[in-house]
C-alpha cells in the first residue's frame, strides 16, 4: 500500500533527482536540469541566477551556477559530466520564475550527457520523497 | 566548533580565511580585521558598481549581498560550518539566526537594543551596525559579517561608481542609517579591536558553544588560503556583471535604497526608497515643490507632469496599471 509523503514539498514522479535537490528530466538525447520545489521554499524569493553560457562543460559534483535570495548565495552543482546545450534565459531575466514554477518554466540549462547512463547516480522521485522525509523529521 | 582569535591580517587573508576552511572541510569561528582598507563585491554583484578610479583593492567574494568598503575599525566574525552537524538548520534564515544570535546577545550585554533584521542586518535604533552575508561555499554553510566600530561614509562612497551627487547623497543617507559602537558610547570611551574580539568570543561560547583556541593552525592553513585568495582574485572571477536592477540602485541598509533612473529623463533625481512603506523618503536634485515623504498615491496626488510621476512610480517598484495610478 502507498504511503503518503509526510513532506510538504511537491515531487514530480515523471523525473529523477539528486541529492543536493536538483531535478533532472529525460528529453530524447538531452537532459534538463532544475531545482526542485524544496530548494525555492527553503531558498525564499531568489533574486539573481547565474547560469552557465552553451558550450560549458559540466563536471560531476562541480558548481556549474548559483542563486541569490536574501543575501545567500546557494550552488548550483553539475549532477554528472556533459555538455551544456541550453540555458533559460527567461529565468535570468527573471529569477522569481524558480519560485514560481521550478519544475516547468523555471528550468536552468540543457545538458548533453558525456556518459552512457546519467540515470544510475539519481535518485526516484520514491527515493527523493524518502529523503524529503527524512529532512522533515529531523 | 573551533573559534580563532585570528586579530588583524592582510585585506586578503580577511577573505581568504572563509573561503578556505570550506576548502579543508574545517569548521570554524574566525574573529579577525584587516590591515588595510578594501573593497568587497558580492558575489552577484555588477562590476561597474565599483568605482575603479579610487584606487583602492578589491576582492569578489562567494557570499551575497552588495559593494562593501571594509577597513580596520570593522571587527570581521565568519562562521563556517558544516550542513551535516547541525540538521535542524535547512534555510538562510535558519543559518543567519544561528550565527547572528550571539552578535545580537553582545550588543544587548552592552546595554544596546540589537535586533536582527531580515534577511541579514543587525540594527540598533532602526540604525545599521552590522551588515552580513551568506551562502554556500563547497559544501560548508557560511555566514559572515562585522561590527562598526568607526565608519567613514565618506569612504563607503568613494568607492560606489556613481555621479558626485550620488556619492554625496549615499555618505548622507549612510549617516542617518548607520551607527557605530563608538557613536553609541559616551564619549570617554572608545572600543578597541581587542576588546571587542574578546567580548565577541565569549557570546560565540555562551550562545554557539564555540571553543575558543589557544592558536591558529596557519601551517594547517596557508596552502588553501594562499589558493583562495588567488581565486577570488582572479580578473574573469573579479570582473562579472551582475545583477542589473530596472534603475541605478544603491543599497544603504536592509529596506533602504538610493535610487536613480536609467531613463534619459529625470536622471539626475535621486530618491531614497524604503521599500517596506514603499515610500520616497528624501529627494536630491529634484525641482518638485513636494517634501518627502511620499508613497505611491501622494505622487499620484501632489505632482502633475506625468513623465516625472512614471519615474517615481518606478522608483518605488510600483506598477502603474495594477493600481491605476497613472
Amino acid at each position: 500500500m502507498a504511503t503518503e509523503p509526510i513532506h510538504r514539498w511537491r515531487v514530480l514522479a515523471d523525473r529523477f533527482y539528486d541529492t543536493r535537490h536538483q531535478w533532472v528530466l529525460e528529453d530524447d538525447l538531452l537532459l534538463t536540469l532544475g531545482i526542485t520545489d524544496y530548494t525555492q521554499d527553503t531558498a525564499g524569493d531568489i533574486l539573481y541566477a547565474s547560469l552557465p553560457s552553451p558550450g560549458t562543460v559540466l563536471e560531476k559534483g562541480q558548481p556549474f551556477g548559483s542563486i541569490e535570495s536574501g543575501k545567500w548565495v546557494g550552488q548550483l552543482y553539475a549532477p554528472f559530466d556533459g555538455v551544456v546545450i541550453a540555458a533559460n534565459d527567461q529565468v535570468s531575466e527573471n529569477p522569481q520564475l524558480l519560485n514560481q514554477d521550478p519544475y516547468g518554466r523555471g528550468w536552468l540549462i540543457k545538458v548533453r550527457p558525456s556518459i552512457a547512463n546519467p540515470r544510475e547516480s539519481l535518485l526516484t522521485h520514491a527515493d527523493y520523497t524518502r529523503l524529503l522525509d527524512e529532512l522533515d523529521e529531523r | 566548533m573551533p573559534l580563532y582569535l585570528v586579530g588583524e591580517v592582510n585585506w586578503l587573508t580577511s577573505q581568504a580565511l572563509y573561503h578556505g576552511l570550506p576548502v579543508l572541510q574545517e569548521e570554524g569561528v574566525i574573529l579577525c580585521w584587516p590591515k588595510e582598507p578594501y573593497v568587497s563585491l558580492g558575489c552577484h554583484q555588477d562590476w561597474d558598481e565599483f568605482d575603479e578610479t579610487s584606487g583602492i583593492p578589491v576582492v569578489r567574494r562567494q557570499v551575497g549581498g552588495s559593494l562593501v568598503y571594509l577597513d580596520d575599525q570593522q571587527v570581521f566574525f565568519q562562521i563556517i560550518a558544516s550542513p551535516s552537524n547541525h540538521p535542524s538548520l535547512k534555510t538562510p534564515e535558519h543559518w543567519y539566526h544561528f550565527a547572528l544570535n550571539p552578535v545580537v546577545a553582545f550588543l544587548n550585554h552592552l546595554g544596546f537594543e540589537a535586533w536582527f533584521k531580515q534577511p541579514a542586518d543587525i540594527l540598533i535604533r532602526d540604525r545599521k551596525i552590522s551588515g552580513n552575508a551568506g551562502g554556500q561555499i563547497e559544501d560548508s554553510a557560511v555566514v559572515v559579517g562585522n561590527i562598526l566600530l568607526q565608519f567613514s561614509p565618506e569612504h563607503m562612497a568613494r568607492v560606489r561608481a556613481g555621479s558626485p551627487v550620488l556619492k554625496d547623497a549615499f555618505a548622507e543617507s549612510m549617516t542617518r542609517h548607520l551607527v557605530t559602537l563608538n557613536d553609541l558610547s559616551s564619549p570617554a570611551k572608545t572600543w578597541t579591536r581587542e576588546e571587542v574580539m574578546r567580548l565577541l568570543a565569549q557570546f560565540f561560547h555562551q550562545e554557539m558553544g564555540a571553543e575558543i583556541q589557544s592558536s591558529v593552525p596557519w601551517k594547517r592553513w596557508r596552502q588553501a588560503l594562499n589558493q583562495a585568495g588567488q581565486r577570488l582574485l582572479d580578473p574573469d572571477w573579479l570582473h562579472q556583471a551582475g545583477y542589473r536592477p530596472p534603475y541605478h540602485q544603491v543599497k544603504v541598509r536592509e529596506g533602504v535604497y538610493l535610487r536613480q533612473t536609467r531613463r534619459e529623463v529625470y536622471r539626475d533625481i535621486i530618491a531614497e526608497v524604503n521599500t517596506e512603506s514603499q515610500t520616497i523618503t528624501a529627494l536630491w536634485n529634484s525641482a518638485i515643490p513636494v517634501s518627502p515623504p511620499l508613497n505611491a498615491e501622494e505622487v499620484r496626488e501632489k505632482i502633475s507632469d506625468s513623465s516625472l510621476r512614471r519615474i517615481l512610480y518606478e522608483l518605488l517598484d510600483v506598477r502603474t496599471k495594477d493600481l491605476s495610478l497613472s
